[in-house]
């Protein structure tokens, strides 16, 4: 069985940067436990020599890179358009530093 | 004109030839919607005044002798999490609910550039994670075959929209079934292309390696049509791969003999799917028409859920960080910027989104990553080289889309009995390959049933074509669902 507690899932909620409701907190962890100890049948399976993938159709990839120069790309006003809070053509959050150098 | 029972192809042709007006084509399904629509609830947005100025346009350009784009006067439906520029992309989540596309995505570029007239964005489960469309945070789908039953996910509302007859064609996407498995609970046929083919510019990410735009159509000619516009390279996607369009209906043809079909027998012996007597039955056809059978290796598919349920919660886990409240999205203010994203992402994602990061974060975590990331990495390739392997001996390969007919509506609750249903769907994505769902049939409760075609990589016009061939043998898209027959009021 997983051995995640219940503080591992607060670390997780703060490394994942989510917050779960009361009642979403109990349901996920369970579904965790049960997810994981089903994955666990992962390590039966030999692959000491053999290559991570991470792009199925890598091979058939030629030259990605282009040219690197600068194009027009999205205008400031489309940008800001969906911020949240916005200031003086900048988005507005809390701040950032909160403690003195 | 019987539009009900045209193919989009033919739409297209009526258009050009005059016998129908793009504003009358575009008017009846606009119809249908309107009546129809508060049944399946696959629309989240319907455009009615863009997409009649655009039939407008088209038949001032007919009156001009002008020349049209190869999709000018069909319709076309568009799922959630595709951008349209200037429209909303809401991914069916309280997140992004207000969020406004500035820019077209590439197929939405391609559609417009054909003259497609896009007439709406449709329903998914919550950026497209889930297999049901009971996770989107504005309300759930329903089947168009039986309305207390499960479209499937999470392209459901553009299955449900083309089941229907409310549009001809609708575009979904596919990480590890979302196409097929709609597609196979709507009677439909849905093609997942081979990863590359169609560019995910404009595609809100998910699993950013598994990932495909492809079509739901009734039939397959409407679905290759589909794809020799939209299966090209894309500079904006350094995934896509340097193909250009290529031309898939001058090659179908009915002739299926010689055509090895991989079966694999071992892998279905373990998971042998509860109508198991239908797909006997469709192997039997495949050799009644020419086509000779053998047996494949697929055994590692085993490992193909959870080595899924560890990349795309990975994958998905990194792709969701970037809905902060900060840029875009719903914020909720907190005392500080951390409460700022903790409280944005607890307010905006649903329970189904926060597992699947959680899970992604924690596969991903320090002390864990190797164990779980990188080793479902390892048998990633492991799969990819079964099928290669398998793919020495056949031209495409047989399974099942699903174990069963469309699940009643919400008798799913437990998450990983839910994963459990993508076994036969997983596999292509983590390959890359190409694969569709065909509709052959229905079961003892009038429910669609169908199978599933897998390619190898890039063999996405060989497939189609043998899809194709196979569907004359049980012409699906002549059913239309009984409560959807009606004549427009």
């Amino acid at each position: 069985m997983s051995d995640i507690t219940s503080e591992d899932f607060e670390n997780l909620e703060l490394l994942a940067r989510i917050r779960c409701t009361e009642n979403e907190k109990q349901d996920i962890l369970a579904s965790l436990k049960t997810i994981l100890d089903y994955v666990e049948q992962l390590q039966q399976i030999p692959t000491d020599h053999v290559e991570i993938c991470c792009h199925p159709t890598l091979d058939a990839l030629q030259e990605v890179f282009r040219e690197d120069f600068p194009e027009k790309n999205l205008d400031r006003k489309t940008f800001l358009n969906n911020a949240p809070d916005k200031i003086g053509g900048m988005i507005r959050t809390p701040p950032v530093i909160t403690e003195e150098p | 004109m019987d539009l009900l029972n045209l193919s989009a192809l033919e739409i297209h042709k009526a258009l050009i030839t005059k016998k129908i007006s793009a504003i009358e084509i575009l008017d009846f399904f606009l119809s249908r919607i309107d009546q129809y629509d508060h049944k399946t609830k696959s629309f989240l947005k319907v455009f009615r005044e863009s997409s009649r100025e655009k039939a407008k346009q088209l038949d001032q350009k007919i009156s001009k002798n002008k020349p049209l784009g190869k999709l000018a006067g069909i319709p076309i439906a568009l799922k959630d999490n595709i951008h349209i520029k200037d429209e909303t992309t809401t991914c069916a989540s309280k997140f992004l609910e207000n969020y406004i596309a500035p820019f077209d995505a590439t197929v939405t570029r391609l559609l417009k550039q054909e003259d497609a007239i896009i007439i709406g964005k449709t329903n998914l489960d919550e950026f497209a994670m889930g297999s049901s469309n009971e996770n989107s945070a504005f309300f759930s789908s329903h089947n168009p075959w039986n309305l207390e039953h499960s479209t499937g996910g999470s392209s459901g509302g553009s299955a449900a929209a083309v089941a229907a007859r409310l549009v001809p064609i609708a575009l979904g996407s596919d990480t590890g079934g979302s196409i097929r498995q709609p597609a196979a609970f709507c009677g439909l046929v849905g093609y997942k292309p081979t990863y590359g083919r169609v560019s995910r510019y404009g595609l809100v990410a998910f699993g950013s390696s598994l990932d495909q735009i492809g079509p739901l159509t009734t039939n397959c000619k409407d679905s290759a049509y589909i794809m020799e516009l939209i299966g090209q390279h894309c500079m904006h996607d350094a995934t896509s791969v340097q193909k250009p369009a290529e031309d898939y209906l001058s090659s179908f043809s009915k002739d299926l003999k010689g055509t090895k079909i991989g079966i694999p027998r071992k892998f279905l012996e373990k998971h042998t799917p509860k109508n198991i007597q239908s797909f006997e039955e469709n192997i039997k056809k495949f050799t009644s028409l020419g086509a000779e059978i053998v047996d494949v290796d697929l055994s590692i598919l085993d490992a193909s859920i959870g080595v899924y349920y560890i990349l795309a919660t990975a994958e998905a886990s990194t792709n969701l960080a970037r809905f902060d409240g900060i840029r875009y999205g719903t914020r909720i203010e907190g005392e500080n910027l951390l409460d700022l994203y903790l409280e944005s992402r607890k307010n905006g994602f649903g329970s189904e989104v926060k597992r699947r990061i959680l899970l992604g974060t924690y596969v991903l975590s320090a002390g864990y990553k190797d164990a779980y990331y990188r080793k479902a990495q390892k048998i990633r390739t492991l799969i990819i080289e079964a099928f290669v392997k398998a793919y020495q001996t056949c031209d495409a390969i047989l399974m099942p889309t699903t174990s069963e007919s469309a699940f009643k509506s919400h008798s799913i609750r437990d998450p990983l009995q839910m994963y459990l249903q993508d076994i036969y769907t997983i596999g292509p994505n983590l390959a890359g390959l190409p694969a569709v769902h065909l509709p052959t049939g229905f079961d003892h409760n009038h429910l669609p049933i169908g199978i599933q075609m897998i390619g190898s990589q890039f063999a996405d016009i060989k497939l189609l074509k043998i899809a194709n061939a196979f569907e004359e043998t049980f012409p699906f898209y002549e059913n239309v669902p009984s409560l959807f027959k009606g004549k427009e009021k």
